[in-house]
């Protein structure tokens, strides 16, 4: 005997329909395979972005500078450090060995042993240093033809660098790479990466000895330490650190005071809090705090607490998504079966089944089906995030073309107790609200309803409507009939075909996103010329005569198939404030309240805060360009090539953001981006009153240009893009306007003109002219630079990308699950139609009216599908722009319409060879039968 | 006239071992207008005679002959046509479609070959059937009788030149049976439409014109019972 018939039947019912249990099984390993990738799949993706986010900066955590013992060990017992490592800027001493007069001295910094793998040092020769009279030295030193080898002795003498202004007819020396301003007589302390200009007439380089030797002998020769400037004038060299060198060394002599140090933290990151920044600079008080905000990111751990917020925000939006899809694919799964499973369940009602033992077959078969797709679902979602992982390796090195990600070490798939609980307990916790509903449903109907499968029938009459017969004939009737009068059947169809569009919509969104936001926290930059179509680029710092001659040379050599020369002029003029749009002064008084930390009123701000003129950037355009986008933006081109009546085409866009906008050393209240709409206030015709500076007369000029139009950033994408760091209004200009500001403003090294950039499309390889145009960059003092072009992947791009394939792998497979659910509702609601497909044939329906009648049907769930898409969409676009823009403030993120359309399309298709491919001719005489 | 003939048909179903001989050999004509039960046990192959001769099953050998017309040689739309116009079926379980009311599931073939329903036939039909009160009732709403007069009247509505009714009261209680019977035998004498009807009741069996008996496969017996359009 049987111990529980209502379980033996489920089984029996579930061999009988061999096809749908295995969709049904299919689609709860899809979703534990999802869920697998959620949960061990993101710790095991993160983990590796960290290794490759890694390579920029190292490892570390988080370092602080010039910090007593006693930070130190207040930092070092947080629960949540994992490993500490110290290191010291001993200080700066000649390098007689340099063979490069602009590289004289040496730069030495102490490690503790840790700290050496964490900064990313690896040694190209020779061994690390062991103890603080062994030191590395810098590759670059090599490659410069230092004469040194392995196992020479250094004899420093530690000094301290400074600057004094010399030149009186100078008023101010600006140095900005160093933020260094010398006025007459004044001597200041210049930092480490600061360049050694020899003798000159302007500045005087003081050098102060310290007092303090010491003597290294080189170990090893280490790889360019990433943060070492290539334009410094000392190489890097590290001496090791540890007891008693850490404060009474042999060489003992730090820049440093003695009882300060640096210290770098690496974390234990599922301990970390959300507020641990604070805590750090807490402990900190005042001194100098570095996050390694690229490798902090994506644990969602960085000290940018609002992208912390936007990693977890989005993955909990993509769990609610997967486990969406896979309750409404299961739902649906016994749904459609509710009939038939209503018949057996009725049957066994009627011999005394209670209603708990009808809801337990339901629970029973969910139970049957997870046990087995739990197991093959984690392995096989452990199977694919290890080929994953395999496959994203040479990509890497493909996409960054950098070698250090091949070095790295092969990926391991992170499975911990937790993420394997997360990934059981939601897994099972999705399958079971899936059985609960029908479990619920099927529990309350009774024996006479389910056998007689009458559960659903209403009373209402139906009238016939003479009208659609007549537009849409028979199959027009058939299919609204069939759709309005016997809703379940289609209406689960309809629901797969939403879900599927709202998952593709959600997930382009999100990606979109993502992306909006890596876009504007990572990616600042300025502008990009479209240089698809060139080989190499000529970069000068002026319209000089031998740029001009050089120019000439190049547009008449053989070898150059086209040129086109642009100019970049950033800063080149001030203008008065009014040029700039009210729009543009309100962001920035926002921006300054979120400074300040409080609302700061209009009046306040004028008075405060506004200043009298602003910065405009100019961008000479190619003239050929320049054409083109005058008539895209219906302006003369012959009115903006006279340089004699200088006009320019002023950008309509542009951002301001807090990142890019800073105010003193304060800190925002939050993070906030402006997209402005309207950043001139001048209208077209009106006069822009450019201010230059001509260094030569020592005072600003007014150069008069008209406004000859306003161009929106789109008419310009074809030639030139604006990045998120484009909070002054740009002008383009011609490049005759452009050589008569330079006229002006001087257009030297020493001045802020206009500098030209000539592209250049080589016919082949052109090795002679090449040759010669890259000698020019070894010419000293050089006025120009030539470089070949290309797509300059660096690793944030890579990162950009690696988060798109990773997107992309998640919409993949939520889309199977989506499909199969679509799938399974079209074979269910087809099924259910076969009789009545069998009935048709039976009064003479011919195949070609079946297939109408199909695509009537197709079409009307399609619109329904449509419809409930649009609506459950809209809202969780809503909701994720609520979410999102209370991070980030008014971040553009336009409803994705194009991949709205596209899944619209894709479902519309799917919904039809769906059904056409499950519909059946050869279904007729056997179920007329019964 | 001879308005349907076959000739040798056989359907076998399944092959090999297990291969069942469902139709051996059958060859019958019937003239038009006549009134033809068939009877048989269980299994005998009665339906599958029917599904053959109305074109919604083909035979594995032979040839069914409508009005001079091989169905089976006819292409799948044309015998579709063919069906819509010159048979009407009628099943024991009704076979109505569900998402239909009276007044559609009855002009379906009609609609089905593209032409716009007449009112007045139709309300003729359902009048004759007794469903005037019911015609906008879903067949889930209404009772086997009615649904099999429904059934009925599909199959009248286009003048069809042949009726084949599957065991039509094999679902309805002696009262509605009779009803059915009686309907489907005034459509036989009132409009001379031929009537082959499928029968385990030997009293309906009785009223025909001729009587056939099958078993295992093969007519066992043609009896004629009275003359064609002949009384009781």
């Amino acid at each position: 005997m049987r111990r529980n018939i209502v379980f033996y039947v489920t089984r029996q019912y579930m061999k009988q329909n061999k096809g749908r249990t295995f969709v049904t099984f299919i689609g709860i390993v899809f979703m534990v395979i999802l869920m697998t990738g959620v949960f061990i799949g993101k710790d095991t993706g993160i983990g590796y972005l960290e290794e490759i986010a890694a390579l920029k900066d190292g490892k570390w955590h988080v370092s602080m500078y010039d910090v007593t013992e006693e930070m130190c060990e207040e930092a070092e017992a947080l629960p949540y450090v994992r490993e500490t490592g110290r290191s010291k800027a001993i200080g700066v001493t000649g390098f007689a060995q340099s063979a490069n007069e602009e590289r004289p001295y040496l730069n030495i910094k102490a490690y503790s042993p840790v700290c050496f793998d964490w900064m990313n040092i690896h040694l190209t020769e020779g061994r690390l240093p062991e103890n603080e009279e062994e030191l590395v030295l810098s590759k670059s030193a090599v490659d410069d033809g230092a004469r040194v080898k392995v196992g020479d002795w250094i004899d420093a003498r530690f000094f301290k660098r400074s600057v004094t202004k010399i030149d009186e007819e100078a008023k101010e020396i600006i140095f900005p790479f160093s933020g260094i301003t010398l006025k007459d007589g004044e001597t200041k302390a210049v930092p480490e990466s600061f360049p050694y200009y020899g003798e000159n007439d302007s500045f005087r380089e003081n050098i102060e000895y310290t007092g303090k030797t010491g003597r290294y002998q080189i170990v090893g020769v280490i790889e360019t330490p990433s943060y070492e400037d290539p334009g410094a004038a000392g190489y890097t060299a590290i001496t090791g650190l540890g007891g008693q060198a850490e404060t009474t060394g042999k060489a003992g002599l730090t820049e440093q005071p003695e009882d300060r140090s640096n210290l770098t933290l690496l974390f234990d990151l599922e301990l970390l809090p959300p507020d641990y920044g604070m805590e750090i600079h807490d402990i900190a008080d005042g001194c100098e705090v570095d996050f390694n905000n690229y490798v902090l990111g994506f644990s969602a751990n960085s000290s940018e607490s609002t992208l912390n917020m936007v990693i977890r925000y989005l993955t909990a939006v993509f769990v609610v998504l997967i486990m969406g899809a896979s309750v409404l694919l299961i739902y649906n799964v016994f749904n459609l079966s509710f009939q038939e499973r209503s018949r057996y369940l009725g049957m066994l009602c009627s011999v005394g089944a209670t209603g708990r033992q009808k809801r337990s077959s339901i629970y029973y078969e969910s139970f049957c089906l997870l046990i087995f797709a739990l197991p093959t679902g984690i392995l096989a979602g452990i199977g694919i995030i290890k080929l994953a992982m395999l496959v994203f390796r040479p990509l890497l090195g493909m996409m960054v073309g950098i070698q250090e990600v091949a070095e790295l070490s092969p990926v391991s798939v992170r499975i911990s107790g937790e993420n394997m609980a997360a990934v059981v307990l939601v897994s099972v916790f999705t399958v079971l609200i899936s059985a609960w509903l029908p479990a619920r449903k099927i529990g309350k109907i009774g024996p006479i309803e389910c056998i007689r499968g009458n559960t659903e029938k209403k009373s209402r009459q139906y009238a016939m409507k003479p009208s659609v017969i007549q537009a849409f004939g028979a199959e027009g009737m058939l299919a609204r009939n069939m759709l309005t009068r016997q809703k379940r059947r289609p209406r689960a169809a309809a629901v797969s075909a939403a879900v599927f569009m709202v998952i593709l919509i959600v997930t382009v969104y999100g990606t979109s996103t993502i992306h909006e936001i890596l876009d504007v926290k990572i990616n600042r930059s300025v502008f990009d010329i479209q240089t698809d179509d060139y080989d190499y680029a000529l970069y000068s710092y002026g319209y000089s005569a031998e740029y001009e001659a050089l120019k000439e040379e190049i547009a008449n050599s053989p070898d150059v198939v086209s040129t086109a020369e642009w100019g970049e002029g950033m800063f080149t003029g001030q203008v008065p404030s009014d040029t700039y749009s009210a729009e543009y002064w309100e962001a920035l008084r926002e921006i300054f309240s979120l400074y300040y930390h409080r609302d700061i009123t209009e009046e306040e701000f004028r008075k405060e805060h506004m200043q009298d003129k602003s910065v405009v950037n100019i961008l000479a355009v190619d003239d050929k360009s320049l054409q083109e986008i005058a008539e895209r933006a219906g302006v003369s081109a012959e009115r903006l090539m006279d340089a004699e009546r200088p006009a320019a085409l002023m950008v309509k866009e542009g951002v301001i953001s807090t990142d890019t906008y800073r105010v003193s050393e304060m800190e925002p209240k939050r993070y906030r981006i402006f997209h402005i709409e309207n950043m001139p206030g001048l209208k077209p015709g009106d006069e822009i009153p450019l201010e230059l500076y001509d260094p030569d007369r020592e005072e600003n000029v007014t150069m008069p240009v008209e406004n000859a139009g306003i161009v929106s950033q789109e008419i310009l994408s074809d030639y030139i893009t604006f990045g998120n760091d484009n909070q002054y209004i740009w002008l383009l200009v011609s490049t005759g306007v452009a050589r008569e500001i330079n006229g002006i403003a001087g257009g030297r090294k020493d001045s802020a003109g206009i500098s030209p950039m000539l592209y250049m499309k080589m016919d082949g390889e052109a090795k002679e002219l090449t040759g010669r145009l890259e000698r020019l960059n070894d010419i000293e003092d050089s006025d120009f630079m030539f470089a070949k072009l290309g797509t300059q992947e660096n690793l944030m791009n890579t990162l950009v990308r690696i988060a798109d394939m990773l997107l992309g792998c998640f919409v993949v497979l939520t889309s199977v699950i989506c499909l199969l659910n679509l799938f399974n509702s079209i074979r269910g609601w087809r099924d259910e139609s076969r009789r009545d497909q069998a009935v048709l044939y039976s009064v003479g329906m011919t195949s070609g009216q079946m297939h109408k009648m199909l695509l009537y049907e197709c079409a009307g769930i399609f619109l329904r599908a449509v419809v409930w898409a649009g609506i459950c969409s809209g809202l969780l676009y809503l909701l994720i722009q609520a979410g999102v823009t209370k991070i980030f403030g008014n971040l553009r993120l336009p409803f994705p319409l194009a991949g709205a359309a596209f899944s619209a399309v894709l479902a519309g298709g799917v919904l039809a060879v769906f059904t056409f491919l499950v519909h059946s001719r050869k279904s007729g005489i056997d179920s007329m039968q019964n | 006239m001879e308005i349907l003939r076959c000739e040798h048909l056989s359907k076998i179903y399944g092959s090999g071992d297990t291969s069942v001989n469902a139709l051996d050999d059958v060859s019958f004509s019937v003239e038009a207008g006549e009134f033809v039960s068939i009877i048989g046990p269980s299994g005998s192959g009665k339906s599958t005679l029917l599904h053959i001769l109305g074109g919604v099953d083909k035979p594995t050998k032979g040839r069914v002959m409508i009005g001079g017309t091989d169905i089976h040689a006819l292409g799948e739309n044309k015998l579709a046509v063919f069906r819509r116009r010159q048979i009407g079926l009628i099943y024991q379980f009704y076979n109505l479609l569900p998402v239909l009311n009276v007044d559609e599931n009855i002009v379906l073939p009609h609609l089905l070959d593209g032409r716009k329903f007449d009112q007045e036939r139709l309300d003729l039909v359902v009048e004759r059937m007794g469903l005037t009160d019911r015609r906008n009732h879903l067949p889930g709403q209404l009772s086997g009788g009615q649904q099999q007069r429904v059934s009925i009247g599909r199959a009248l509505y286009n003048h069809p030149a042949i009726i084949l009714a599957d065991e039509p009261t094999g679902n309805l209680d002696r009262r509605n049976g009779e009803e059915i019977v009686h309907l489907l035998k005034e459509s036989n004498r009132s409009q001379k439409q031929t009537l082959l009807i499928i029968t385990h009741d030997e009293s309906i069996a009785l009223q025909a014109d001729r009587m056939l008996s099958l078993e295992d496969g093969c007519i066992t017996r043609d009896e004629r019972i009275r003359m064609t359009g002949g009384g009781m």
